[in-house]
Formats: C-alpha cells, structure tokens, sequence
C-alpha cells in the first residue's frame, strides 16, 4: 500500500493505493497520527484504494471523529465497491463522501 | 341266591352297555326322550327276569333306570314290569301280593325319577339316595298290602314281615352295585364334582340327617308309646278277665273245684286263656303246659303283669291268688300286639312319605330360591370375566340378590372406570414414546445447509402403536456421509427402545470411521449379546465418499432401494441380503461398492411402504413404488419423499395404517470442482500469503472483482481474528481450505485452528445508526463478513475452530 500526503497549510489531502487491511491500516494510521495536528481540512482520495478492511474502517473512524472536533473530513473518489462497505456498516451517514 | 347273583349281573351289564354307548357317542341322533324309553324298556326285560326267577329283586331296574337314566325311563320300567307282574298276579293265589309290588316298582320308578330330575339335577347319585330309595319302594309295597288285605290283616302282616331285612339288604346292594357300576364309568366327572360342596348338596346331606333323626325319634316316640298302650290294654284285658272269672264263681255259687275246671275254656283273646295253679305250682286246670316254673315267683309276682314263656310261645300273664289257688291270665304277646304292629307300619309308611315330601320340597325351595339365582348371577359374573363388561346383574326376586346384584354393578363399573383411566395413561405414554422416537430422528431439513455436494430427506410416518422404524445419517467426517434406514421386528415400546440402542450403536461405529460392513457386524454383535427379546433389525446401510462419488454399502436383511442414474429410470438396487442384525452373533456382512455420479439418486424405504394393504387386500408392492418413482422425476428429495407418501395414502385409503412407514432420499450432486488447503502460522503478516493463495483459486474460476474483494475482507477479517486471539499470546497455526463447488458456482473457505474456543458469530453486530462519537470500535469486521458473505457457520469440533464462509461466483 501507497500513501500519499499533501500537505496545503491546514489542509491535508491524503490519497491511499492499494488496500487497508490489516497490516497497511497501521501505517495508515500512522501517517494521521504524524500529521493530523493542526489540519483543520482532511481530504482521503480513495481512487486507487482496492478496499477496506474493519482495521481500515476503524483508522478512518477515528480520524472522522479527530476532525469533528478541530475541522472538517471529507472522502473522494469513492469506488463503488468501498461506497458499498461503507453502506453496509452505517458509515455513510458518519462520513462526508462526495 | 343265584337268582340275586344273576340279576345282579344283568344290571352291571346292561349299565355298562349304556354307559360306554353314551361315552362312544354311538346315540346321539337318537333323541332323549326316545333314548330314555328304550332304556327303560331294556331295564323293563331285566325286571321281568327278576320276578320270574323270584328273586325279589323286581324294583331295583326301576329304580336304577329312574336314578341313572332319568324319570321316563324310571316311569317306563316301572309301567312295563308292572303290567307282567299283574299278569303274573292274575293267575296266581297271591293276587294281593303281587299287585302290592306291582304298585312298588311303579312308585320305585317315579320316585326315582323325581330324585334324579328334582333333588339331582341330572347328575350322578351319591349311594344314600339309592338306600333312601329302597326304603321308599319296600315301604309302598307293604302298606299297600297291609291296605288290599284288611280283612286279612294277620296274613298280610306276616307276608310282610317276612324277611324285611333280607329284602331292603339284597335290594340296597342291588341298586348300590347300579350306582358304583355307571359312576365307574365318569369317574373324573364325578371326582370333579365332589371336590367343592355346594350349597345343594350340603343343605341335602343336613337336612337329610335331621329328618333321619326326627323320623327314627317319633318313629322310636310312637313305637314305645303305642307299645306302651298295647301291653296297658292287654293288662286290662287279663285283669278284667281275671276279675271276671272270679266274681261269675261267687255270684253263681260254684265251688272252686267247678271252676278249676271250667277255667280251661276260659278265653281271652283268640289264644289267651286263664290256669289254674295250685299251692305247689302244678296245673290243676285242663291244660297241658310246660310252665317254666322258675320264672313264676309268685310270692313277688302277684298282680304283676310280666312275660312269660309257656309252651315255647310268650304271652303277657298276671298272676293272681284265689282261695288259696294261683289264677295266671294270659293273651299271647303276638295277638295283643298285633294292631299295634300294623299301625306301626302304617306310621312308619306316611312319616316316611311326610318325611319325603319335606324333603323334596325343602330341596327344590332351595334350589328354586337360593341356588337358582346364586347360579344366575354366577353366569352374568362369568360373562362379565369373559371380557364384556357391559353386562349388568339383575337378579331381583328377593331383596337380599337385589342388593347383591346392585353392589355387583357398581364394582364392576368403577373397575371400568379404572381400566379408563389405565387405558388413558398408557396411550399418553404411548404418545410420549412416540415423541422421543420421533425426536431421536433427524428432523431438521436441510441437515447440511452449507453442503451443496448432496441433497438428503427423510421422513417417517409411525402406524398407531409405537414403531421400530428409522432412519438416520451422519457425516462421518468432512467428505464422507454414512446413511442408513432400518426396521425393528416388533411394535410398541419394546421395539421403540430397540430401536434406540440399535441406532446409537450404528452411529458411534460409523463415526469411528468403520467400513460400513464392519459397522454392523460390530452392531449385531453387540445387539445379540442383550438380546433376550428376541428382536432383529432389518438395515440397509450406505456410506458415500463425496470426493469420488464411491458408496459402499451392505445390506442386512433388508428391502433393496431403488436408484437413478445419469438420468435412467429407477431400477432396484438388488444385492443379496446377509442376516437381520441381532439374530445371530458372528454375521459377517458383504461389502459392496458402486460409483454414484453427479445427480444419480437412491430412494431407500421400509416395508411398510411395499407391504401396505388397502380395502382389497391388495398389496402396494415394489412394482407400484417403482412406477410413482419413475414417473416423478427431477424432483428435490423432499418432493420425491411426498410424492410416494401422496401416492401411498391414495392407495390405502380408509384402511388404517398397519405398519411405519419411512423413507430417505439422498442425491449425489458431485464432488467439488477444487479442492486446496494451506497451513500456515496463524500471524497478521500471513494474511496477504493467504489472500493471495485464496485469490489464485478464484482467478481460476472467473471470480467477478468484486466478489474477490468481499472475500478479501472476509479472509483478512477472519484470518486477522484468529491470528490476534486464537493462541494469544502465543502462536498457532491453522489451516484455510479453499473449495469451489458447482452448481451454482461457490467458493468455500474453511478457517481451522486449535486456539481458544470462540465462536465470532456470537458477537452482537454493532448498531450502525449511531454517530461517530458513540460508534464501537470492534465487531465490525464480523459484520462486515456476515453481510458480504452468502453464508457463514461455525461449529467447535474435536478441539478445533472450524469457521466456514460460502460465496457464489
């Protein structure tokens, strides 16, 4: 798995390739934790994402809930495959998908 | 006395003709009545030959015919000797004579046959009667010839008198050897019915001795008394001719002398008279007597009246002193008694026949009264034991069977309602053993929902009564099912609980991986060694390798199944049957083997199904099963198990079912298109080794992408889980198994490891709807598999996870 950062003053676009599994979720995770402070605008491009796990669900869970409180989420380029995981575990309503 | 001897013998011949006829049934289309008469006319001869020869034995026939036979052939013989000896009568001095024992074996044979029918009842005398009788017919005789000779009474008398004892012994002995002779010839009937006393015959023999005493006691009370008259009477009659002959000397005048010697013609009575004796005892008077001279103590005896021999002959005397002479006045002790003793008689006649008729009427108010009804209730009782308990006792003609003929009907009512409720209970146990035989049965269809290489069904419809039928199956382990369908001889609980045993020792062998040849050899061992029932099981047993597609099978006993292949007919699977489990220790069974294609299918039954009989009579037979079979086709196992039953009950009918019926279906629906299997060390770092083993498989078979990817998850998921916790904190390994199945096109993956047990299917799903800040962080892997994948199952066997996940393709 491939992540890839870029970083625009408070803003944070990370794209992911490959798949959240559970081993590439640490990783994941990682990156969020090293970079999350002070991003008030968290942008995932998903376009190469294959899929996700529940590791990976989780990663993005808790990273939704870090930026409602210090700014805002929000996911694009979502496959259909991932919108439908999402659809499936009620992540839908949490996530801000366009 | 040969006379006697021969008459005798008559009668013991002529009894034991009779009796081994009616024992040899050689009569019995002649009808009774008639029988009685001939055997009355038989007896008539031997009487007829009793009076010629004289031999005084003319009533025994009679009575032997009356009491033996029955009255009609008492009355006939009586009839027919009565008429020969009138004959004999009309020319012959002694009419009076032999008209009196004409009427004697008249009354003998009435008499008879009164005691046989009345007192009897038709059954064998007891020799009393018989003695009984004999005094009967020998009194008649001699009243009635006391009764034709009144004018000659002194005649008659001594006729009569003459050898009474010697007649009632000769006669009594005669009908005794009558009665011996015939009870000789029902000697079991006879002791049988003398084993337990009846009221009759006890009430018989006690009022018989109270009337034998009441008879002899005024018999003996009038005997003496009128004895007592007679001899008072005879002493008045001595005295006042003694006083007599005194006062006609003094009032004529004459001397003592004159009347010494008139006094000789004196006469009392017909032979009675008056001497006269002088100082020194000798007779002065005119008569010739030889005075026992010591027995007259005159000094003592003056004016008594006492008994005396003179002349080898007794008279009463009196003794009286006259003018210095001895005046005896004597009337013979036969004369004075005379009267007395044909009164006797005459007594001793009508006591008898009062006594009789006490007797017999006594007899017959209790057989009428009493025994009667006793009997009549013995029968309703008898009927009631006999199984119809709707029978009632009414007996009502006196108060006391009112009350026991009430108290009878309600005994037998609540024992009714007793049997009710015993009945009541014994169906609910019935009903209970049904219950568990029919819970010890799979029942659950589909046995297997996440096997697609078969399709099984069973079903089995038990007849009223508890059944010994079964069916069972089981996979033996992963690619092997073990099926077997059974029938226990028998009904009821015995077979049910047989049944149990047989079925449990079946499948612990086949679950220790026997060849199903060996499992019931092992079975019917062990069921022989307990078997003190005597039952047996017929089995027919198959296991089915679902890789190959191999079934071997054996047969014990039992109807052969029908099988289909690569889309034939239904032909029976025929192979020659060994014994029936249970019957005989050491059976060896026959291994037999066929290869089952992809869609062949077996049908297996019991005899119930072949063996079932409708209103005709008629037979379902193999032919008809064979027939509904193949015209039902292409059907799922369950539909075929309907079908037949459908088919079956229509042929039955209104008939009730007679026997279980069961049925298995099984359709082989081919081994799986693949087959691999990894082992790996359950680690996080081999999830992607194992993904990338998993997809390989499916890459083979065209697995749309986003299957690949759900299964992906699924396989990181699961895989993941049992990596972190199975064997936390230390390090297993477990086993994924990949398997692609056919119709419809499947993958099957298989997660095994030896770690903690945990069932992640267990686990709550999470609620979906919450928002970010209240959502769990776990369980979302689970139920993202569960929702991803068509089917999930997890069982803990043998120590070991056995997670499964199943996803079209």
């Amino acid at each position: 798995m491939e992540i890839t950062k870029i970083k625009q003053g408070k803003q944070l676009t990370i794209a992911i390739k490959g798949r959240l599994d559970s081993m590439t979720a640490t990783d994941f995770q990682k990156v969020i934790d090293e970079n999350i402070e002070g991003t008030e605008s968290l942008i995932l491009d998903m376009k190469e994402l294959d899929y996700t796990s529940s590791a990976g669900l989780r990663v993005i869970l808790n990273t939704q809930k870090i930026m409602n409180k210090q700014g805002f989420m929000k996911l694009i380029n979502v496959s259909s495959d991932v919108l439908d995981v999402f659809d499936i575990t009620g992540f839908l309503d949490i996530l801000t998908i366009e | 006395m040969t006379a006697v001897i021969l008459v005798y013998a008559l009668i013991v011949l002529l009894i034991t003709f009779l009796s081994l006829a009616e024992k040899k049934k050689k009569f019995v289309s002649i009808s009774p009545i008639k029988k009685q008469v001939i055997i009355g006319c038989l007896f008539a001869f031997v009487s007829i030959f009793a009076t010629l020869t004289d031999s005084d034995l003319g009533d025994v026939p009679a009575l032997c015919a009356g009491l033996l036979f029955g009255p009609i052939a008492g009355i006939v013989t009586g009839i027919l000797s009565a008429i020969h000896i009138t004959i004999v009568a009309l020319v012959s001095d002694l009419f009076t004579l032999h008209i009196s024992n004409a009427f004697s074996v008249v009354a003998a044979g009435i008499f008879a046959g009164i005691f046989r029918k009345y007192l009897l009842e038709n059954q064998h005398p007891p020799i009393i009667y018989g003695i009984l009788l004999v005094l009967i017919s020998k009194l008649s005789f001699l009243f009635i010839l006391l009764f034709t000779n009144l004018s000659d009474l002194i005649f008659a008398f001594n006729q009569a008198s003459d050898g009474v004892i010697s007649t009632l012994l000769v006669n009594s002995i005669g009908v005794i050897i009558g009665i011996l002779v015939a009870r000789a010839f029902y000697l079991e009937d006879y002791k049988k019915s003398i084993k337990m006393k009846t009221i009759s015959r006890s009430f018989q023999f006690a009022l018989l001795v109270c009337i034998i005493i009441a008879f002899i006691s005024t018999f003996y009370f009038t005997a003496t008394t009128q004895k007592q008259i007679a001899e008072k009477q005879a002493e008045d009659l001595i005295m006042l001719n003694l006083q007599d002959a005194m006062d006609y000397s003094n009032r004529t005048g004459q001397s003592l002398d004159e009347l010494i010697s008139y006094i000789s013609t004196w006469r009392i009575g017909k032979e009675g008279g008056i001497i006269a004796l002088d100082n020194d005892y000798n007779v002065v008077s005119n008569q010739k007597f030889d005075i026992a001279k010591d027995k007259l103590d005159f000094a003592n005896n003056k004016n008594k009246f006492m008994i005396n021999e003179i002349n080898d002959e007794s008279f009463y005397c009196i003794t009286q002193e006259y003018q210095g002479y001895y005046f005896i006045g004597y009337i013979s002790v036969d004369e004075a008694l005379y009267f007395n003793d044909v009164s006797l008689y005459a007594t001793a006649f009508v006591e008898t026949l009062i006594f009789v008729m006490i007797y017999i009427v006594a007899i017959v108010l209790s057989k009428m009264l009493i025994v009667k009804n006793i009997n009549k209730i013995n029968q309703d009782l008898q009927n009631i034991s006999n199984g119809d308990l709707e029978v009632s006792v009414n007996v009502r003609t006196f108060k006391e069977f009112d009350d026991l003929s009430n108290y009878i009907n309600v005994t037998v009512s609540t024992l009714k309602e007793y049997i009710h409720i015993a009945k009541e209970q014994i169906d609910k146990e019935l009903l209970f053993a049904k219950e568990i035989q029919h819970a010890a049965i799979p029942s659950i269809f589909p046995p297997y929902p996440n096997r697609h290489d078969f399709d099984i069904y069973g079903s089995m419809f038990t007849a009223k009564e508890v059944g010994g039928d079964f069916y069972d199956f089981c996979l033996v382990d992963e690619d092997k099912l073990a099926f077997i369908i059974a029938d226990v001889s028998g009904k009821g609980v015995p077979a049910a609980m047989f049944m149990m045993v047989a079925k449990t020792m079946i499948k612990s062998f086949a679950e220790s991986g026997k060849a199903v040849n060996d499992i019931l050899k092992f079975t019917n061992r062990k069921l022989c060694e307990n078997n003190d029932v005597g039952m047996f099981v017929t089995a027919w047993m198959g296991i089915i390798d679902l890789n190959s597609g191999v079934l071997t099978y054996a047969n014990a006993g039992h109807n052969p199944p029908l099988i289909c292949r690569q889309g034939e007919r239904f032909e029976y699977l025929r192979s020659k049957p060994n014994l029936v489990l249970a019957a005989m220790e050491d059976v060896d069974y026959q291994l037999h083997e066929t290869t089952l294609s992809k869609g062949d299918t077996l049908f297996l039954y019991t005899d119930g199904i072949t063996e079932a009989i409708n209103e005709k009579e008629e037979l379902y037979n193999e032919v008809r099963l064979y027939e509904v079979l193949n015209q039902a086709k292409l059907q799922s196992m369950q539909e075929y198990c309907e079908i037949v039953k459908k088919n079956l009950d229509d042929f039955i009918g209104d008939e009730p079912q007679f026997d279980d019926i069961t049925m298995l279906a099984f359709q082989y629906k081919g081994a799986k298109k693949s087959m691999k299997e990894l082992l790996v060390n359950a680690t996080v770092e081999n999830i992607s080794k194992v993904i990338e083993y998993v997809d390989e498989e499916l890459e083979l078979f065209n697995c749309p992408m986003k299957a690949q990817m759900q299964i992906d998850i699924a396989i990181d998921e699961l895989f993941g889980n049992i990596a972190k916790y199975a064997y936390n904190p230390d390090v297993g390994p477990a086993t994924v198994r990949v398997e692609v199945m056919e119709e419809p096109m499947c993958v099957v993956i298989t997660f095994i490891d030896n770690g903690m047990p945990y069932d992640p299917l267990q686990s709550v799903d999470p609620d979906i709807h919450l928002p970010a800040e209240e959502r769990e962080i776990g369980g979302l892997g689970i139920y993202i598999v569960k929702k991803s994948m068509d089917e999930i199952s997890y069982e803990y066997k043998r120590g070991q996870n056995i997670l499964t996940i199943r996803k079209k393709i």
